[in-house]
């Protein structure tokens, strides 16, 4: 009996050191999502205070807005082209370069791959100068190109290892039946390994969601348009002063960039956890 | 057409387009960013003449950079320890017998869904308002001003923050890993008497030795090529004194590549130091991962 209290009170304590933990988490979030609805003159004076005394949509109307003569409308809908068309020639393309890498043999295999695998860990930085130079050098400066047009070439190692991971999971004798049976190696990609491969690409597809969604360097190189300012660049400077907006909507509009990757998150969690779990540990 | 050309062609259009476009985006710019460094080029037209090594030996005399390399350094070491006690503890907790644990395991992975910019707006106000105005409550003196703006805490700051948005991400690892333990072996160790302590130093830490060499890796080069939240928290501030010479005391060094590049316009200097950079991270990298190794046991 007084072992199963002793268990009962060891739980209990646990369960608080969690939700402890976790609440420390959450909280920046939970504070930036509730003072976004604070009155924006009240938000640093209650700043201790989580729950609104008072509640408001005036930050979200100031907020949307915007600056330079922009609403934030814009800025979500740049964000959202970005990320949708980058995302789309990354799992294309490194659904092929995967399929290619596991499946097809060819000389100099062994080589790409370990290139491929390479670019995941070459730092953004050391390429940023000269590719800001070759993109300049072919006018693309100012416009969407270096922010989209190479994600339609497996340039992002990661995608491609996890792919390949995964149609290193199907069985050989599918594809050499597939064959058989007279598909060619289209037919075997697009018939047989492709709706196999859906979770592989669910998981790559938020992952590369979110990261175009975040993606600031880039922006920040190669947009110089106001009216093309994805939402990451656009807060930045909204979050200046000098542009004219004030603590509440610069924290109304964050919560509101959030929103997207968070929902994405709320209904592909499991996946997005077995993805980074199973690419993260067959290193 | 043979059945033989047939293939090839096949495979030809499956790899050769990529191949392109990797020689455009990665490859060249790679040997042309290490070939620049070796000139006097300032970013438009072309550049005049070979310099040798003089980029390099100004970078080693540039009170700013060597600063900043430094407080990098400090910045990745403290940062791996943080981020991966912190992400360890959290995967003990939420794999073991708890209810709720695939929700808690959501909410520690939360923060890293937000980008680095938004990510550096709400810690800016939680350490230059928050904190400040707590500290003056309940009177203790060193949060009452802002973290940031004190050059002796900005690194704080800065681990924090990082630690908090990573930790989320590194703990899936080790979740992962420690699920791929047979429970067999952790029943067995818990009926000869092993206490719990003992079945993690013992046999779970040894057996996911594997999961330290991933998240240690990706914590080194995640610390290392730090630039959003550097530039949204405190985008290189407070002022301090290195050298004799001002310097910024939390600049790391992807923003100040990005200055000297794109602010100063100096760009072979600018690359210059990120080819610097990237021999120093893939050592450190080679170091790192090669000890690791030696140390994983065969599960």
């Amino acid at each position: 009996m007084s072992r199963m209290t002793s268990k009962k009170i060891k739980t209990v304590v646990f369960h608080v050191l969690v939700a402890f933990g976790g609440l420390i988490m959450i909280y920046p979030l939970l504070w930036m999502a509730l003072s976004s609805f604070k009155p924006t003159d009240q938000v640093l004076p209650t700043s201790g205070q989580l729950i609104p005394a008072q509640w408001t949509l005036d930050n979200y109307v100031n907020g949307w807005k915007g600056f330079m003569g922009y609403t934030f409308g814009t800025f979500f809908l740049n964000s959202f082209f970005i990320s949708f068309t980058a995302t789309f020639g990354t799992l294309v393309s490194s659904a092929f370069v995967a399929f290619a890498l596991q499946r097809l043999k060819f000389k100099g295999k062994k080589l790409l791959f370990t290139l491929v695998l390479s670019t995941m860990m070459l730092p953004a930085q050391i390429l940023m100068i000269p590719q800001f130079m070759w993109y300049r050098h072919l006018n693309w400066v100012g416009t969407y190109y270096p922010m989209i047009l190479p994600y339609f070439f497996a340039i992002q190692g990661f995608f491609v290892y996890l792919i390949m991971n995964f149609i290193g999971g199907i069985p050989k004798d599918l594809d050499e039946s597939a064959k058989i049976d007279g598909c060619t190696y289209y037919g075997t990609f697009f018939r047989i390994i492709l709706p196999l491969i859906v979770p592989a690409l669910v998981t790559s597809a938020i992952f590369s969601f979110i990261w175009r969604w975040d993606d600031y360097l880039s922006a920040l190189l190669y947009v110089n348009r106001a009216n093309m300012r994805p939402v990451a660049l656009a807060l930045q400077l909204f979050s200046d002063p000098s542009s004219g907006s004030d603590i509440g909507s610069t924290l109304a509009m964050s919560t509101l960039s959030i929103v997207p990757a968070t929902i994405i998150f709320l209904i592909f969690q499991k996946s997005l956890v077995e993805g980074i779990a199973t690419t993260g540990i067959k290193g | 057409m043979t059945s033989k050309q047939k293939r090839k062609l096949t495979e030809f259009l499956f790899l050769v387009p990529t191949l392109l476009a990797f020689l455009m985006v990665i490859i060249i710019p790679f040997i042309y960013g290490i070939f620049y460094s070796f000139t006097d080029w300032q970013g438009t037209g072309s550049f005049s003449k070979m310099v040798g090594f003089d980029n390099y030996a100004a970078i080693f005399n540039e009170p700013a950079f060597l600063h900043s390399f430094l407080v990098t350094l400090k910045f990745t070491v403290i940062n791996i320890i943080t981020v991966n006690v912190v992400a360890f503890i959290i995967s003990l907790l939420v794999t073991s017998e708890i209810r709720g644990r695939n929700v808690y395991r959501a909410g520690f992975f939360v923060p890293n869904l937000i980008g680095g910019i938004v990510l550096g707006l709400i810690w800016q106000f939680i350490f230059s308002n928050i904190l400040p105005s707590v500290g003056q409550a309940i009177g203790w003196d060193l949060i009452s001003k802002s973290l940031i703006s004190n050059k002796d805490t900005v690194m704080f700051t800065m681990v924090t923050v990082n630690t908090w948005q990573y930790a989320g991400y590194i703990m899936l690892i080790y979740v992962a890993a420690i699920q791929s333990i047979s429970k067999s072996v952790m029943e067995a160790a818990e009926v000869d008497g092993a206490k719990y302590w003992t079945r993690i130093t013992k046999i779970q830490i040894p057996l996911m030795a594997n999961a330290f060499t991933i998240s240690l890796f990706l914590t080194l080069t995640n610390s290392f090529k730090m630039y959003d939240v550097n530039v949204a928290l405190t985008n290189g501030g407070p002022v301090g004194i290195f050298m004799n010479k001002p310097v910024n005391s939390s600049e790391l060094l992807a923003l100040n590549i990005y200055q000297t590049a794109f602010k100063y316009n100096n760009m072979a200097q600018g690359q210059a130091k990120a080819v610097l950079f990237f021999v120093v991270l893939t050592i450190f990298s080679i170091i790192q991962v090669s000890y690791n190794k030696s140390k994983e046991v065969e599960a």
